[in-house]
């Protein structure tokens, strides 16, 4: 039986709300800055909050390129980017079929297609431009991303709704655990600031309204006075490979991954169950080997809509039992929104950087809890000076996924990861 | 039937749209300039035919070009097309 190997992160790169790169991540988490912003179309008589990116990224290449990409692949790829030469890879083709690209979309490339339907629409085109059909379909990042690095092994898309890049994760994660793969980059983007987006999700009643005082309040998670999810656009990449092959070449280990737990509620399209959330908790835990009180971060998925929340908050009591009373909570969307294929890996950096820095990231606008959603939460402010050995990030999607990603601090000694015996 | 141009004006026009379509510096670039080595593929060849298609006023019922293409191979092709039917 092959001893199972150790992996870690060596590199992490974003495009998001609220930062371009890990160090902007850092500051504005650490001063409670808000990337959510008002968002609206010239279509929809509603305005809504929104994680936003503001800034244009054509510029960053050729006009032969900018056809092929739209903005969500056009993220994808510098977050990727970002991720693969922080971490000192770029051209991954030395490898050959043991490097691998795991990637998490929900709408992919919707601006793009909502464009062509409008032209159909409005001046009749009967025909798009060349590459439009490349642009939108939904292994476009992952394709984009692959060619550009030459990733030669598996180059997977998963949609799993708001766990797509969670899954990625967890993929990746067990194809270098289990000698698959030396290196494998894994994580999700979304550009869903669309009119089409923004009335389907309006249909459901799960939108927040924008918060009368300051828009960048909008999303409120656990709070008495929340009124739905923000929709954000982002993405985000990190790099993981086994733990000896990251010694061998000397590169930097910002963290190990060291447990992954999946689980599906089998119960509704539309609404959580506590029961597949717990067990995906406690499957992560059990891969990491360490009890719940062990965990000294818990980034929780709490969009800031009145069901799930408590569903959530319920599932954490019940995975943590007693653990549970002095386990720290937060739900970062407070201040960069819901990223969709972007959430789960957006937020397992978000746990890595506060591990790092030794802080615990706060849950703004959180001035009244729900009685329903009572956990111990970092509630508007971070705290600081907070060690952190190890840390759960946690993702449920629509349709029922629901993905628990462990993180621990890296340190120099191997684990004793050994296979299970079969 | 539009009147048709020689090879050499459509060689220049095909320059005109590598220029302002996708920012290709055209000053080197000649009849046997290969788009290939401009990081040409054959969806901008085909989408500069449809810019042709627009831009003169006619129908390109064969959009048929050789592999890896130099200019005036694309032009011939546009060519083609605008030749009288007989």
């Amino acid at each position: 039986m092959n001893q199972q190997q150790d992996v870690v992160i060596t590199g992490m790169g974003l495009v998001s709300p609220i930062g371009l790169d890990t160090a902007e991540l850092i500051s504005a988490l650490k001063n409670g800055r808000s990337g959510i912003h008002l968002w609206q179309s010239s279509k929809l008589s509603k305005k809504y909050p929104a994680g936003r990116v503001l800034r244009d990224f054509s510029d960053e290449f050729s006009k032969l390129d900018l056809p092929y990409l739209d903005r969500c692949t056009q993220m994808a790829v510098l977050a990727a980017r970002q991720a693969i030469t922080g971490a000192g890879l770029n051209d991954l083709s030395e490898y050959q079929q043991r490097a691998g690209l795991y990637y998490g979309t929900v709408r992919g490339s919707a601006e793009l297609e909502e464009i062509w339907f409008e032209k159909y629409l409005v001046e009749h085109a009967q025909s798009a431009r060349p590459y439009t059909v490349f642009a939108i379909m939904h292994n476009a990042g992952a394709a984009q991303i692959s060619i550009r690095h030459q990733i030669l092994g598996p180059v997977m898309t998963h949609n799993t709704a708001c766990t797509s890049s969670g899954t990625a994760i967890g993929d990746a994660y067990r194809a270098i655990r289990d000698g698959y793969l030396d290196v494998a980059i894994a994580g999700g983007a979304d550009s869903p600031l669309t009119t089409s987006t923004f009335v389907a999700w309006d249909g459901s009643r799960a939108l927040a309204t924008p918060d009368t005082q300051d828009v960048g309040h909008s999303c409120k998670p656990f709070s008495k006075n929340r009124t739905g999810l923000v929709i954000g656009e982002g993405a985000a990449f990190i790099v993981l490979e086994s733990a000896t092959h990251a010694r061998k070449r000397g590169a930097t280990c910002l963290a190990t991954l060291s447990g992954y737990g999946i689980a599906s509620d089998g119960y509704h399209i539309g609404s959580p169950k506590a029961d597949g959330q717990v067990i995906a908790m406690a499957a992560a835990l059990k891969d990491a080997g360490i009890q719940p009180a062990a965990i000294d971060y818990f980034n929780a998925h709490a969009t800031a809509t009145r069901g799930g929340d408590t569903v959530e908050a319920n599932a954490i009591k019940l995975a943590f039992g007693e653990a549970a009373e002095a386990l720290p909570v937060s739900s970062t969307k407070s201040v960069h929104g819901h990223l969709l294929g972007a959430a789960s890996v957006m937020e397992l950096i978000i746990t890595i950087v506060a591990m790092n820095e030794s802080f615990l990231p706060a849950t703004t606008n959180l001035d009244e809890l729900d009685p329903d959603c009572n956990l111990n939460h970092v509630a508007n402010i971070p705290i600081f000076d907070r060690l952190i050995e190890h840390a759960m990030s946690f993702s449920s999607g629509l349709g029922g996924t629901n993905v628990a990603l462990v993180v621990s601090k890296y340190r120099e000694t191997p684990s004793t990861h050994q296979a299970v015996p079969v | 039937m539009p009147s048709p141009l020689s090879n050499i004006d459509l060689v220049e026009k095909i320059k005109d749209a590598l220029k302002d379509r996708f920012a290709i510096d055209v000053t080197k670039v000649d009849e046997n300039s290969r788009l290939r080595d401009l990081g040409v593929d054959s969806l901008h060849v085909l989408e500069i035919m449809l810019d042709m298609e627009s831009e003169l006023g006619i129908k390109l019922e064969d959009l048929s070009v050789p592999p890896n293409p130099s200019l005036g191979e694309v032009a011939a092709a546009i060519e083609r097309n605008m030749a009288p039917s007989v």
